[in-house]
């Protein structure tokens, strides 16, 4: 029964992307909710009108034109959509690990919109992630942010205006502890977490060369002088837009020594580390985060999956926020994706945050880490309509979305969800019939055409940046 | 000693010298160069013109001589009823690796080509562990160079009425400069229609596991974005140096650089290997970035974005290779709804195309039977593409699309005599293909044998060196000497020292299994990337065997993994399972000592 219910999920989300058709333009009101803004508190039976897809009014007096399409949610929670900071959904690779800084790959070069974890992330309530390179080397690719807009292409998901970021790994993945090994190979560089830091300097002082040769270069044409334009380097080119502030590090990372290593490193090249991924000792040294300003994107509670990861404790994120630093829950995964309000509900249980700061883990707090937070995170006047509907409180375990809109466009819908179950196998039956009667197709003759997916990497869970999540 | 071998070796290069020359089978290819042919009394779609119904082509000296309903007879001529019959113009396949030489695995630390694996295990794990080669890095390649055509190469594409080819690899990120060939049985040079015709590019071609950058999807982007780049940065040196060379250092001279520069002039095409819509998408949003002229290749996901590729006035060479469904399913609907959906529109994707106004032609893609490639032809017709439409996707379109419309493409006074003589309709199931001239040169059409790999067989591989089916390809001097005996063996004939490949979808693996048989069952061990684990069971019956291991990794995880094969005199090939998937595997053993 359950397996049926897997398949189900494959099958209805096809249709019900085309649908989220692309309105924008109308208003909408929710109205009569219980509104978690996630800024200023909760607002019992509130509204919200929607306008252009964004937030146009929010509060208990809300009027919309009479033609604004209506939701009445009595009895219902909205929250903002969730952020999520750390995210290797809907990509066609994880790693480009072959080398130990690889600053000049792109996730949003192989970014796929197709990936059925959208629409089951939108069904919990998900509406950005900000997609990461992978933990195999000290300087991985640059990330990509986008929107879950379920069904629409590449392009139609990006965020325009979202910062670039890069990734960076510290630790075990990095120096390759926990991976297997050629017999006979010679090991990739760095082997230790003092090669990770070399192998960090060193790239930060080729991008500083770089920069200079640059600015060499656009000083000799100014001079009037005609000289060959340097070569550009793809690496370094990223290296020095770290270096120039340009891209923010979001790093990888677990142990107390090198959290406090990385900062020092970037201090001493007067740039900062916008967040901290993972961070499983942040709350060690969470005074010294807090004064570089690196806020932290954390696990709630997992630990003790790898040697680095012996000294978590769930009172982390508590420690870090009463210490004044940014603090986030991401999913590294495609499961506690789905559920992501569960995850931040974990929080209230572990420290003793209010249920607004907890919300903010997944809302707030994670849009301020991608800079977003200007357009996401909040429910309030101006923001993006990225919201969720929940028929019960979202911290409650019984709780689940009902609807998701992301800029007032409607991409997850329960009701039309159940509904269309029954079409959509309706149409599977129907294509499985009809191909055992077209002759010659059930002979596996010919080769599917290749499409490279790389689901080997996926399955490595130490390729990934957090926890194994495959346990069985 | 060594003369004896020398003589035996000159020997074997005459006797196979002689038998390309002369024996050339009378029930294949019949060589009449410079003959006259008439094909009279038949229907003649000539494509580009109306339909004769009752007409006669001519063909002499390798092109068409005259074509009409009221051309004479030549009395020279040699003549084929066409009664009953229609000529065709021979079929274009857009896109293909037909004729390419396998390229081997990279030779690394020892072992000659040809010469078997290496005995000496250290030796095959330090080829596992040695710097990857830059197979399919390199854009200065030339499938002009890899061309390796014998008097049967192109058996079976002429057999279905495949005449002309654009061929290339099929691996690697750059593939290399692409060639349009006729499909003949002369050496290859003679084939060659024009070279280069466009730079093929792939983005699945990363160097795959341990094999170094650039080994991921991204990284594919980023090499591409860096070679472009490097080549811009190659142009302006050099023009900076040649306005001026006078007092200036000279710039160095970088062959993959060169090689790029009609693409980044936009004066060569690209054609990029494609499949899904986000392929596409990417494809033209790099090509668009670089501004360079291509096409794309595959694209059976076509059918999705019709118009978006008439808004980007691209060009595709449309694969016929349609989607397949999975060997080995048990439950349909264990299928997601997807799969499903893209089996049943992929043949749509011509008709889309065609409505939309996209320029296409069709390729066969990773077909491995040629015979499949007029099915699907058909199976696009019935999905809604006009039938003029689909003879003119493997005629004239392809023809016009590579340059060629005025040597090849329809049947015209004057083309070059590639023509195909049918027993009916083209894309009627039970037509039969039955004469085939290429470069006016006559060919009988032969039954297609049932199955066939693509680019031609392994030389010396699978099959045993000295069996002789092939011949030894035209590789003369190749054959390693069969000295040992490889069944018959009192220990089983898998005991021994196997070295196997595997080509997943991250590349190409490869493996040792050291194996001790025993009656049925058989024991050892197996050496992968990921180290040397006992085999878990193994058992063999008759020539067929299966291994299983399982695979500890420190950080906890288990992996099982399970190998399927026949055994072959010293061959081994089947399948192999690992972490879910499925893959082929050759291998062969290690000869004694």
């Amino acid at each position: 029964m359950n397996m049926n219910k897997i398949l189900l999920c494959c099958l209805f989300t096809l249709v019900l992307g085309a649908s989220a058709l692309a309105q924008g333009n109308e208003e909408i009101l929710i109205k009569n909710a219980t509104v978690m803004t996630a800024s200023h508190g909760n607002i019992e039976g509130g509204s919200i009108l929607i306008r252009n897809g964004k937030i146009a009014a929010v509060g208990k007096d809300v009027k919309a034109s009479a033609n604004a399409k209506v939701i009445d949610a009595t009895g219902m929670y909205v929250t903002p959509g969730f952020v999520d900071s750390h995210s290797h959904t809907a990509l066609d690779g994880t790693n480009e690990g072959s080398l130990s800084v690889t600053a000049m790959v792109r996730m949003g070069d192989v970014v796929n919109n197709t990936d059925i974890n959208i629409y089951r992330q939108l069904a919990g309530g998900m509406t950005v992630i900000h997609q990461l390179h992978g933990s195999a080397n000290s300087i991985g690719g640059q990330n990509s942010i986008i929107k879950l807009k379920w069904g629409q292409d590449v392009e139609g998901m990006r965020v325009s205006d979202a910062p670039r970021t890069v990734k960076f790994a510290l630790g075990e993945n990095p120096k390759r502890s926990n991976g297997i090994s050629l017999p006979g190979a010679t090991r990739r560089y760095p082997a230790t977490r003092m090669g990770v830091e070399e192998t960090i300097r060193e790239a930060f002082t080729q991008g500083r060369e770089y920069i200079r040769e640059w600015d060499e270069y656009e000083a000799a044409k100014k001079r009037g002088e005609n000289p060959l334009s340097p070569r550009r380097d793809l690496k370094l080119e990223a290296m020095a837009d770290i270096l120039k502030g340009k891209m923010d590090i979001h790093s990888h990372c677990y142990r107390a020594d090198e959290i406090v290593m990385l900062m020092n490193l970037c201090e001493e090249f007067g740039i900062k580390v916008r967040t901290l991924q993972h961070v499983l000792e942040g709350y060690k040294v969470a005074p010294e985060i807090a004064k570089h300003g690196a806020s932290a994107s954390i696990l709630p509670d997992w630990w003790g999956y790898k040697m680095e990861a012996y000294d978590a404790i769930p009172f982390n994120a508590a420690i870090m926020t009463h210490h004044g630093i940014t603090v986030a829950i991401h999913s590294d995964s495609n499961d506690p994706a789905r559920r992501f309000y569960q995850e931040a509900a974990k929080i209230m249980k572990y420290g003793d945050l209010t249920e607004e700061q907890a919300l903010q883990l997944i809302t707030l707090n994670p849009a301020k880490e991608i800079r977003l937070d200007h357009r996401l995170g909040s429910i309030d006047v101006g923001k993006d309509a990225d919201l969720v509907i929940f028929n019960a409180h979202p911290f409650s375990i019984y709780s689940r979305p009902e609807m998701t809109l992301i800029e007032g466009v409607t991409y997850f819908d329960r009701k039309k969800d159940l509904e269309m179950r029954e079409q959509l196998v309706k149409e599977k039956k129907a294509l499985i019939e009809k191909e055992k009667r077209i002759p010659g197709v059930a002979q596996p003759t010919q080769a599917v055409p290749f499409t490279p997916t790389w689901a080997e990497e996926e399955e490595d869970g130490h390729f990934h940046d957090g926890a194994p999540r495959k346990r069985q | 000693m060594k003369l004896r071998k020398f003589s035996l070796a000159l020997a074997c290069v005459l006797a196979l010298a002689v038998s390309v020359s002369l024996l050339v089978p009378a029930n294949r290819a019949r060589a009449f160069e410079g003959d006259a042919y008439a094909i009279k009394s038949a229907t003649i779609v000539t494509v580009t013109g109306a339909t004769i119904q009752k007409g006669t082509v001519v063909v002499r000296n390798g092109l068409i001589a005259a074509v009409g309903a009221d051309v004479a007879v030549p009395a020279d001529a040699r003549v084929i009823d066409g009664t009953g019959l229609t000529v065709y113009p021979g079929l274009f396949d857009a896109h293909s690796s037909y004729g390419v030489r396998q390229t081997e695995a990279p030779a690394g630390a020892g072992g000659g080509r040809g010469g078997g694996p290496n005995a000496d295990p250290a030796a095959i794990l330090a080829r596992l562990s040695a710097a990857p080669s830059s197979e399919g890095l390199l854009p200065e390649v030339t499938v002009v160079d890899q061309l390796q055509v014998t008097t049967d190469t192109f058996d079976q594409q002429r057999a279905a009425g495949i005449t002309t080819a654009l061929t290339a690899p099929r691996t690697g990120i750059f593939q290399g400069q692409s060639a349009l060939i006729n499909l003949g049985d002369v050496a290859g040079e003679k084939l060659i229609l024009k070279a280069p015709v466009s730079l093929n590019i792939g983005f699945g071609g990363g160097r795959g596991f341990g094999g170094g950058y650039p080994g991921s999807p991204m990284g594919v982007f980023a090499f591409l974005r860096q070679s472009l780049l490097d080549a811009q940065h190659y142009r302006e040196e050099w023009a900076r140096y040649n306005k001026n060379p006078r007092g200036m250092a000279r710039p160095q001279v970088n062959k993959s650089s060169a090689a790029l520069q009609p693409v980044i002039n936009g004066e060569m095409p690209v054609v990029f290997s494609v499949s899904s819509v986000r392929e596409i998408e990417r494809a033209v949003g790099l090509a668009e970035e670089f501004k360079l002229k291509y096409m794309l290749s595959g694209a059976y996901q076509s059918y999705q974005i019709a118009d978006y590729l008439k808004s980007k006035n691209v060009t595709v060479l449309l694969t016929l290779s349609f989607p397949q469904k999975p060997a080995g399913l048990d439950d349909p609907e264990s299928e997601p709804l997807r799969a499903l959906r893209d089996r049943a529109d992929a043949p749509k994707a011509a008709a889309a195309l065609h409505k939309a106004g996209v320029k296409f032609a069709f390729t066969s893609g990773t077909l491995t039977r040629p015979s499949d490639y007029l099915v699907n032809a058909a199976r696009a017709i019935e999905a809604g593409l006009p039938k003029e439409e689909a003879l003119k996707a493997l005629t004239i379109y392809p023809a016009q699309i590579f340059g060629v419309s005025e040597q090849l493409g329809s049947i015209e006074k004057g083309k070059i005599a590639n023509l195909i003589v049918t027993s009916g309709d083209l894309f009627a199931r039970d037509t039969k293909v039955k004469h085939i001239f290429v470069d006016g040169k006559y060919f009988v059409a032969k039954a297609p044998e049932q199955t066939q790999r693509p680019g031609g067989a392994f030389a010396g591989g699978p099959g045993g060196p000295g069996g002789g089916r092939r011949g030894g390809g035209g590789a003369p001097g190749n054959a390693p000497p069969s000295s040992e005996s490889p069944s018959g063996d009192a220990s089983g004939i898998a005991t021994g020292l196997w070295t196997l490949t595997t080509n997943s979808s991250r590349g190409e693996m490869k493996m040792t299994a050291n194996l001790q048989q025993n009656g049925g069952s058989v024991s050892g061990e197996i050496t992968l990337p990921f180290g040397t684990v006992p085999i878990t069971k193994g058992l063999i019956s008759g020539n067929e065997i299966e291994l299983e291991y399982t695979i500890n990794t420190p950080n906890g995880q288990t992996m099982n993994g399970k190998l399927k094969g026949k055994i072959e005199g010293n061959a081994i090939s089947g399948q192999m399972e690992m972490m879910g998937r499925n893959s082929d595997f050759t291998g062969a053993k290690t000869p004694k000592e």
